[in-house]
């Protein structure tokens, strides 16, 4: 009796002790102008040590890191993988600067790029294919679209972010691959299995309180994976940070929860401007509430459902607020205890009861400082003709310095970019062309890969420098080229997305990636054929085809004689036919006579 | 007479070089117009080129220029271009004077017409503002054609390899060329050393292209498989572009070679049947590949419209007289961008408005080829039965 109590103990005691493991989960809320709020769930977690040159067949153990992963990642030599799902425009003047400095957001639609080490550049396209093609599977989202006439390899932007580069340890080369699939709709079917990654598995932790509707229904959401290798003396892991920011229009999010299926605003529910004349007909809407109640269950129709109890530190929920003006209140059957760190109110979760967070603020408009971006960008397509246009890179810097800045942009190959026509305008006086000795002091250097039709798509890389408190506008021509009646899409005129522009800035000494940000994506409109016609074009095309071809052969081939001639040989001719056709009657007469 | 002929023609090269120095636009609006620019022979993307090689990337690693090294090198160290295309077209313009001089047709215009109307013609400024690469196919093709005429053989052998070697399509005209040399030497030895120095002068120019190109051969690739394999399809004035976009891909390899077959057809036996006067098969096959290649320009047309008024001596017999043609070429070509323009910019009309135009010009190409030819076997037969050309003896074909 005693000996089995004492194993039971000594079994409860080694899966106490064993049930921790390298995971950590933070949420953080941030309140934002208009009555925004920002949600940021940040995981991370490792995977256990393996060898990086695995003889085949060996099984292999990742504890936390997903299983679903791991082999994947073993067999295509990917050493660091990121990706990201983005959809919503983030509006860097409402929002401020992006959250983690924009070292985890994406352009709209799926963003992926990896290092994969080779040892020549087909084998690496190998290895990516099949990656892409495995994480098509894996997230539900069309990546199996990636090939060659999508695929860079950038050259000063997305460089890896762990120390592999420095180790002697590998065996190849490392390649750097990057593609992006900015019509791609994000939405839940790629959080499911974003979620599915995570040891909670959405169920328990923060990520029980994401769901697709919730999710997918903010101004702007970005979901983000990345994984890095890192090695030791005695064998490598993956870390994996994942992360989802979400930008939430609270008032949007409540209206909502009344009113599943969007309508007006009833009369009786209007708050008019007091100041202007209004009745029944007339109101003059009063601009937004300032006056917010709300809690996680109207945002996200959940609770936290306890904390993370896998892992080994415990889950953090934090809220950066501005106090004077927001009263934070936690609903739970225990105590919270709500505590400062670095300015933030922070508590943790280390059981598993529900967790609701209550806001409350009389004045929604004063907020925790909101740093601003180091710059502002924006793309638009110029030109209003089907067969060609222009790209415009409006950039702003607003700090007090100079800043450098590298944008990034991958046009497709029916784009052709026609580098010569590259303008720089400086605070819309001066313009400057590539013949400039100024455009050389602002462009500080080019790369560029020409798009190969089908193949390839252009990589640009220009390094730019933008004085302090300065709008610079570049402006790029290009032709667009027609496509062949079976490559367009169904609905040809809705156009074709062009990924967005990655806008880098860098550290003055160091030339480090300190901000990143992404431009909209841009829509094109190709030049369409009539897609009714290929029958018709065929035939007329080749009937003129003909004309021209019996015309000329005709008159080089024939003998050219008088008309008068001619109709006597015609004449001799008929008459000779006629003779021997009445010869041939009379035999046949003659045959039945006898 | 030979005065007035320099003073027109320096009138012409003033009008070619003021213009776009006045109107720097000019070019770029040209440019743009799918009349005066394919991807091939565009300026831009001559420019674009001279851009690359400027600032040291490979302007052959992509698709956007199609052009020689060669001529991308002399290019790029040429800095005053308007006066340069000025220069190219005003020789273009000194050639046909010149060939116009050197032909023995029994009926022709004085050089002062010909000067006057090649440097005065809207046709032509317009195509030399355009500054394609074409102006300078037309120069070196005319080039040739004088040679011949003056029976220079060996230049005339060496300045057809660079044509070819600067268009494609020019080599089909070493036909009429070789033949017309053995007609003149009667030795099939001058045809082989003919033969041995168009080959070597070709290779050289290769080669030195290869070396140029950090040794790749892909600028064979972008120069001419790019043109006959119809890479770029880009709407323009020819018959290829929206055939070959509509028709299934399955079909692609098979209309290729029917639609480059029939550019090559008639180039033998144009040359079999007219050897006493090539220099007339040589233009009636400008004109049939002016709508049977795939990027035909008004560039291209132009040759073909200047050189007509060489061949005065057929005039007489034409069922539609060349000022008919010339009426209605223009208003074929004024309702092209027309049609361009409302199907490009304002979405009222589709692509096949375009392509109906496009079809009716090659219509009309081809009713005015084939009445030149016409006219040209009555005008032989009533020379081979000894009559006046104004005799009224109605002529028919079996």
């Amino acid at each position: 009796m005693n000996s089995a109590v004492l194993v039971v103990l000594l079994l409860v005691r080694l899966c106490s002790a064993t049930l921790s493991y390298p995971f950590e989960e933070s949420l953080e809320f941030k309140p934002l102008k208009s009555n925004n709020l920002l949600a940021s769930f940040n995981f991370k977690l490792n995977s256990s040590e393996f060898q990086l040159y695995q003889p085949k067949g060996e099984t292999l153990h990742y504890s936390v890191f997903s299983k679903l992963l791991g082999p994947i990642l073993q067999e295509t030599n990917t050493r660091e993988l990121h990706l990201r799902f983005s959809q919503g425009w983030y509006d860097a003047e409402v929002y401020g600067e992006l959250p983690a400095k924009g070292g985890q957001s994406g352009g709209t639609g799926v963003e992926l790029w990896s290092v994969i080490e080779g040892t020549d550049d087909e084998s690496v396209f190998h290895d990516w294919i099949r990656l892409v093609n495995s994480l098509s599977g894996l997230f539900c989202a069309s990546l199996n679209f990636i090939d060659s006439d999508s695929t860079t390899y950038p050259v000063t932007v997305f460089q890896p972010k762990s120390q592999l580069l420095q180790q002697n340890s590998l065996e190849n080369d490392l390649y750097l691959l990057r593609s992006a699939l900015p019509r791609e709709p994000v939405c839940t079917e790629n959080l499911t299995p974003f979620l599915k990654l995570l040891p909670t598995k959405g169920k328990a932790g923060i990520s029980s309180l994401l769901t697709g509707h919730k999710v997918f229904n903010s101004q702007w959401s970005s979901m983000s994976i990345d994984i890095t290798t890192h090695c030791s003396e005695t064998g490598c892991h993956y870390e994996m940070d994942q992360s989802i920011k979400l930008i939430l229009n609270v008032p949007l999010a409540l209206e909502r929860n009344e009113m599943p299926i969007p309508k007006p605003t009833p009369g009786s529910k209007l708050k008019c401007d007091p100041s202007k004349f209004f009745d029944a007909y007339h109101c003059f809407p009063l601009d937004e509430v300032s006056e917010l109640d709300y809690s996680l269950l109207d945002l996200f129709g959940k609770q936290i459902q306890g904390g993370a109890l896998i892992s080994n530190t415990p889950t953090k929920v934090c809220a950066d607020i501005n106090k004077k003006a927001w009263n934070i209140d936690v609903n739970s059957s225990t105590n919270v205890d709500l505590h400062d760190e670095n300015g933030k109110t922070c508590f943790t979760i280390t059981d598993s009861e529900n967790y609701n967070i209550h806001f409350k603020s009389s004045n929604t408009s004063e907020i925790a400082p909101l740093p601003a971006p180091p710059i502002y960008a924006s793309r638009s397509l110029s030109g209003y003709s089907q067969d060609s246009g222009g790209f415009r890179i409006d950039l702003t810097n607003p700090t007090d310095e100079d800043s450098k800045i590298i944008i990034f942009e991958s046009t497709p190959w029916f784009v052709r970019i026609y580098l010569h026509t590259l303008t720089i305008t400086v605070n819309s006086t001066n313009t400057y062309t590539v013949d400039d000795p100024e455009f050389d002091t602002l462009l500080n250097g080019i790369i560029y890969n020409p798009a190969i039709d089908r193949k390839k798509p252009s990589h640009l890389e220009l390094l730019v420098t933008i004085p302090a408190h300065t709008k610079v506008k570049l402006a790029l021509q290009f032709d667009k080229s027609m496509l062949l009646y079976a490559e367009y899409p169904p609905d040809a005129n809705h156009g074709f997305e062009i990924e967005p522009a990655v806008i880098s800035v860098l550290d003055k000494d160091t030339n480090d990636v300190v901000y990143q940000m992404r431009t909209t994506t841009a829509l094109l409109t190709l030049p369409t054929p009539d897609f009714s016609m290929p029958y018709n074009v065929i035939i007329l095309t080749s009937t003129v085809m003909s004309l021209a071809f019996g015309a000329i052969f005709n008159l080089l081939i024939k003998r050219t004689v008088t008309e008068e001639e001619a109709e006597r040989k015609a004449k001799s001719a008929s008459s000779k036919i006629r003779d021997r056709l009445k010869q041939r009657v009379q035999s046949v007469k003659n045959v039945f006579k006898r | 007479m030979a005065q007035q002929t320099y003073l027109i023609l320096t009138a012409g090269f003033l009008i070619r070089w003021v213009l776009p120095t006045i109107f720097p636009s000019i070019t770029t609006i040209l440019d743009k117009s799918v009349l005066f620019s394919t991807p091939i022979s565009s300026f831009r993307s001559l420019q674009e080129g001279i851009f690359l090689l400027s600032n040291s990337i490979d302007p052959y690693n992509g698709e956007i220029v199609h052009f020689p090294p060669l001529l991308l090198l002399v290019f790029s160290k040429i800095s005053q271009l308007d006066l340069v295309f000025a220069a190219l077209d005003t020789l273009t313009g000194y050639l046909l004077v010149q060939i116009n001089k050197k032909t023995n047709y029994s009926a022709k215009y004085s050089s002062w017409i010909i000067a006057a109307f090649y440097a005065l013609n809207p046709l032509a400024i317009l195509t030399t503002l355009s500054k394609s690469t074409t102006v300078i196919n037309n120069l070196t093709l005319l080039y040739v054609f004088h040679q011949v005429l003056s029976k220079n053989y060996k230049s005339s052998v060496i300045s057809l390899a660079v044509s070819s070697y600067l268009t494609y399509y020019n080599w089909y005209f070493v036909v009429p060329v070789l033949y017309s040399i053995y007609q003149n030497t009667a030795s099939k030895h001058a045809v082989i050393r003919s033969i041995a120095l168009y080959l070597a002068s070709i290779s050289a120019l290769l080669y030195s292209s290869y070396v140029l190109t950090n040794n790749s051969f892909r600028f064979l690739y972008l120069n001419y498989c790019s043109t006959v394999l119809f890479k770029k399809i880009i709407p323009n004035i020819g018959l290829w572009w929206y055939f070959f976009t509509e028709i299934f891909e399955f079909f692609n390899s098979f209309y290729l070679a029917v639609f480059n077959i029939y550019s090559f057809i008639f180039v033998i036996p144009l040359t079999l049947r007219f050897p006493n006067d090539l220099l007339f098969a040589s233009w009636i096959l400008i004109g049939f590949l002016n709508f049977a290649k795939p990027y035909p320009t008004v560039t291209d047309l132009n040759l073909f419209y200047s050189m007509l008024i060489v061949f005065k001596v057929y005039y007489k017999k034409l069922k539609f007289s060349p000022f008919l043609s010339y009426v209605g070429i223009t208003i074929i070509l004024t309702l092209l961008p027309v049609f361009y323009y409302v199907w490009m910019c304002l979405n009222s009309g589709n692509a096949n408005f375009f392509y109906a135009i496009g079809l009716v010009l090659s219509v009309l190409q081809t009713i005015i080829v084939s009445d030149f030819l016409w006219s040209k076997i009555q005008t032989e037969y009533f020379q081979e039965q000894g009559l006046d050309l104004d005799a009224i003896v109605k002529l028919t074909q079996i």
